[in-house]
């Protein structure tokens, strides 16, 4: 189970950072033999859609921390936030309902997810 | 010290061959891919749209009977690759315009220090353009029989 917002926030971030690699990276794949369109108009829909559906509050919190950090989601591995790479309390780090809630890394901030293996 | 060098065949484990494909369109094909991966209904779901979007963008089917659909995602926390293959092929919007035949899906986190990312995909891009119609990666009949090919591949690279 994932929390709906949360699925949103995961949804916006893949999608960001899609946008911004086959910008940014259009060369290198472009030399690897993959066509790169350069029309991202279907992904700035996909993302101004997603956006209507975040709560204005969480989307007012998830565009500071992009502004502050870039990546306003990060995974958690091994405990530890991939942001800032502090561990998590245990009672984070353990908790059995990751995902179900939207969460902030204690130190940093960010949303955290926890990634399948 | 620098880390050893990435090896496709000592990434890929039989289990994520799949050497019979089913479906017979485009999304189908990337949903038997994602179907393969290690992540629950919902996640699948938000990968293969993912994966779609990254289609639009342009066809990741280089040719040859070879597609490699790729994107970065926060769903998976280590490079994912997954190898299918379709007997008759499917239209992917190839470069060649030909049908795809042979999949080669990866997911790489965001979070990906040694760019294994764009190193993997590099090297299957580089090895497919070398393929011929009959190579045995078209017609092995085991996954292990496909991994020792495509070791044979890479060292050649």
């Amino acid at each position: 189970m994932i929390h709906p917002q949360l699925e949103l926030l995961v949804t916006l971030h893949d999608l960001e950072l899609m946008i911004k690699e086959s910008t940014e990276e259009a060369n290198k794949q472009e030399a690897m033999g993959f066509k790169i369109e350069a029309s991202q108009e279907h992904l700035n829909k996909a993302l101004s859609e997603v956006e209507k559906q975040v709560d204005p509050e969480i989307l007012n919190r998830y565009k500071k921390l992009k502004q502050k950090y870039g990546r306003p989601v990060v995974p958690v591995i091994n405990g530890v936030c991939c942001g800032c790479y502090i561990m998590m309390p245990t009672s984070q780090a353990t908790n059995v309902k990751r995902n179900q809630t939207i969460t902030n890394c204690g130190n940093c901030g960010r949303f955290l997810y926890w990634p399948a293996v | 010290m620098g880390s050893a060098p990435i090896s496709l065949s000592g990434i890929l484990k039989p289990g994520q061959i799949s050497l019979n494909l089913k479906a017979q369109s485009r999304d189908g094909i990337l949903k038997e891919l994602v179907g393969q991966t290690p992540l629950n209904e919902k996640a699948q779901h938000m990968l293969l749209v993912n994966l779609k979007q990254r289609e639009e963008l342009g066809s990741t089917g280089i040719g040859k009977g070879v597609a490699i659909p790729h994107c970065r995602s926060l769903l998976l926390n280590s490079l994912s690759l997954i190898v299918g293959r379709s007997k008759n092929g499917v239209d992917f919007d190839a470069i060649d315009k030909k049908p795809s035949r042979l999949f080669f899906l990866i997911i790489a986190p965001p979070h990906d220090p040694q760019n294994q990312y764009l190193i993997v995909l590099g090297r299957i891009a580089q090895l497919a353009k070398g393929l011929t119609s009959n190579d045995a990666l078209f017609t092995a009949d085991n996954p292990e029989d496909f991994i020792l090919r495509m070791d044979e591949l890479e060292k050649k690279l």
